[in-house]
């Protein structure tokens, strides 16, 4: 299935390829029973540089624990994760590891959390230079921190590198990050709700930001966020998750203009639009996400569908290619291409 | 407060007149809600919008006088279906609260008490505004649970085993629970995932249509405000800066804020285009500038605007704050 997505972006090679991901987390539900919860099941996706993946979810969907895989802050069950060719598994040497740290950068929802209080601005862009580029001067660090300063919109320069981070409101913050981010020279940022805290007014300076990186210096995103209209204003492609596993993706117009399971289309019916009046009725029933564990079957929206067949709760359902670049996992698709689960 | 009629003006159920809160801080004093005068009718949805900071829930808090230091009503009437909300004693503004006006909390589901369960929760409210027996207001309260979809059987249960949209839905019920005429809900859904704050906002419907009461539904999400509320009233510093009909704002927004506030969301239907948002930040309460508070971020700013606070007129069938928005209507 990383062969198909790679239709959607034929003529660029990969820099981050996920096949399979799995991840598991032990849960200590009572004093001798431990319990695993699959967080993320199934998960394969390509990233390319240049370009935004978002990845759209219910909080508890497994959207982060991608994010926290890439970056090997959780720690993959099975499945493959190569970044530029390489395994990353096979990144043992500190030497190397500090390398691909630098290449891949998170940036966090909470901006408020993510600065260290008690240190500048300056501060927090000049540790990562020095630790990835220790033989600049403390001159060239200088200019290469007005440079990003610059580049992420927080002029005067000057000032801003001297301010703490209590003086600078939320969307400032946020472009430190992100500038942060740049310093170390990331090839792949891994972008958590970055625009979920911010001040309505001040999202789309945001993510206009992340925009102009992502054509300028040819960064690939991983977007992680609950709100998919910014997901289709901000990424070439959309992938939604439910319960752990992607259950459509593709091109970001066609899963939001033409969404073919149904969980993408509750969530689409869900989002407000001021042009439509209520009393619309939800066809979905009303229930918990499920808890996926290793031992769960079937479709993980099966308990909620309007559409549900006995096949649903047997196994998963295979991944069909509905359009060109755009995929579901669902056995009542309407337009199966080659698939042999028709209604 | 010198010239205060001894009577609520006109027909609505809640009036307020010239509203002042300022919170009193080492720095000076931030007056949170600046003159605000607005009023909800019976049955009527006023939603109010406006980002962090701008006083919106200051102003939730102050109809119900539950606001605290540092924070204090300056100046203003509150008139609530005939009462004087700012002259009431303890006594009668602890039957005032809850029984007449309810508030749902930002963040709602975790002001539960997550060491009671919920049928005691419930039940405290009646006992504590009504002459109920402990087995009656058990027993109503396993009503209201059925009014907001839960099976009475959670009455046993703590917060902790609830979904946050069932710990949602009970802060409703319990809001619901002595019938008020006014219901307060400061981003209710806020902390929610899309798919159960669609679910609640219908339920929430049902109910109003069933019980008829009056809602003040706060947010910064102009795109579910303009679905559900009859009338929208936009805040920014303190100050309402446009207040008309559901369609009035959304369609034809005339203060440049609401402008750039309805630009901020991108959209999931319609054409693609590249969104700007609104530049620069919100400002701080304790540097107000001389004049309008938005004239920094605001793209048609011209010589009046640094002079003078605009005051709120009617322009075009609504009420709004801007120099230029007569000119341009």
């Amino acid at each position: 299935m990383t062969a198909n997505l790679k239709q959607a972006a034929p003529t660029k090679r990969p820099i981050v390829e996920v096949q399979d991901l799995v991840v598991d987390f032990a849960n200590q539900n009572s004093l001798f029973k431990k319990q695993v919860l699959r967080a993320v099941n199934a998960v394969s996706f390509d990233l390319y540089p240049g370009e935004a993946l978002a990845v759209v979810g219910e909080s508890g969907s497994g959207k982060s624990t991608c994010a926290r895989a890439l970056c090997r802050l959780n720690t993959p069950s099975s499945g493959r994760i190569r970044f530029d060719q390489q395994e990353i598994t096979e990144i043992q040497s500190v030497a190397e590891r500090l390398r691909y740290a630098s290449r891949m950068q998170m940036i966090f929802q909470d901006p408020f959390g993510s600065l260290n209080p008690v240190h500048t601005v300056e501060h927090h862009l000049m540790r990562p230079l020095q630790l990835h580029h220790p033989q600049l001067s403390e001159a060239e660090l200088k200019v290469r921190i007005g440079e990003l300063l610059n580049q992420v919109g927080l002029a005067p320069v000057q000032e801003t590198a001297e301010k703490y981070p209590h003086e600078l409101s939320g969307g400032q913050r946020q472009r430190v990050a992100i500038a942060r981010a740049l310093a170390v020279g990331a090839e792949v940022i891994l972008a958590d709700e970055p625009i979920s805290m911010l001040d309505v007014s001040i999202r789309l300076g945001i993510l206009n930001l992340m925009e102009d990186m992502k054509r300028d210096k040819q960064i690939a995103f991983l977007y992680i966020t609950h709100d998919i209209a910014t997901a289709r204003y901000f990424a070439e492609r959309t992938a939604v998750m439910y319960a752990g596993h992607m259950v459509e993706w593709g091109n970001s117009e066609s899963v939001t203009q033409q969404p073919q399971h149904p969980y993408t289309q509750l969530l689409l019916d869900s989002v407000p639009d001021p042009k439509r009046k209520r009393s619309r009725r939800q066809e979905a029933t009303k229930a918990d996400v499920p808890l996926w564990t290793p031992e769960s079957r079937g479709c993980p929206f099966a308990e909620r569908c309007p559409l549900v067949q006995d096949a649903c709760r047997q196994e998963l359902p295979p991944v069909q290619q509905v359009r060109p670049g755009h995929f579901a996992r669902c056995f009542a698709l309407k337009e199966p291409a080659g698939g042999p689960e028709t209604t | 407060m010198s010239a205060v009629p001894s009577q609520q003006p006109g027909g609505a159920l809640l009036n307020l007149r010239g509203l002042c809160v300022d919170y009193v801080s080492p720095n000076g004093i931030a007056r949170a809600v600046n003159e605000v005068s607005l009023e909800i009718h019976s049955g009527e949805t006023l939603g109010l919008a406006g980002e962090s900071g701008c006083g919106k829930s200051t102003l939730a808090f102050a109809i119900s006088r539950l606001h605290k230091m540092p924070a204090l009503i300056s100046e203003g009437e509150v008139w609530f279906n005939g009462q004087d909300v700012l002259r009431m004693g303890d006594e009668q503004l602890r039957k005032f609260r809850w029984s007449e006006v309810s508030i749902v909390f930002q963040s709602a589901m975790n002001s539960l008490n997550p060491v009671i369960s919920i049928g005691e929760q419930m039940s405290d409210v009646l006992l504590a505004h009504r002459d109920l027996t402990p087995a009656q207001a058990l027993e109503r309260s396993a009503e209201l649970l059925q009014v907001v979809g839960i099976h009475s059987s959670r009455l046993s249960s703590f917060p902790h085993q609830l979904s946050g949209g069932m710990r949602q839905r009970v802060v409703i019920a319990i809001a619901l629970a002595l019938n008020p005429k006014l219901i307060i809900m400061d981003e209710p859904t806020t902390a929610l995932d899309v798919v159960v704050e669609r679910e609640i906002m219908e339920e929430l419907y049902e109910l109003k249509e069933q019980f008829g009461f009056s809602v003040l539904f706060i947010s910064h999400d102009l795109s579910l405000m303009g679905e559900i509320s009859d009338r929208i009233g936009v805040m920014y510093a303190g100050k309402l800066v446009e207040i008309g009909t559901a369609e009035q704002i959304m369609s034809h927004p005339t203060h440049p804020y609401t402008q750039g506030l309805l630009a901020s969301f991108p959209t999931i239907h319609g054409p693609k285009v590249r969104l700007e948002g609104i530049p620069g930040s919100p400002v701080n309460l304790l540097e107000l500038p001389a004049g309008c508070a938005f004239q920094a971020r605001c793209p048609h700013q011209t010589e009046a605007c640094l002079q003078a606070v605009p005051p709120l007129e009617p322009v075009a069938g609504r009420q709004v704050a801007c120099w230029n928005a007569g000119r341009a209507a």
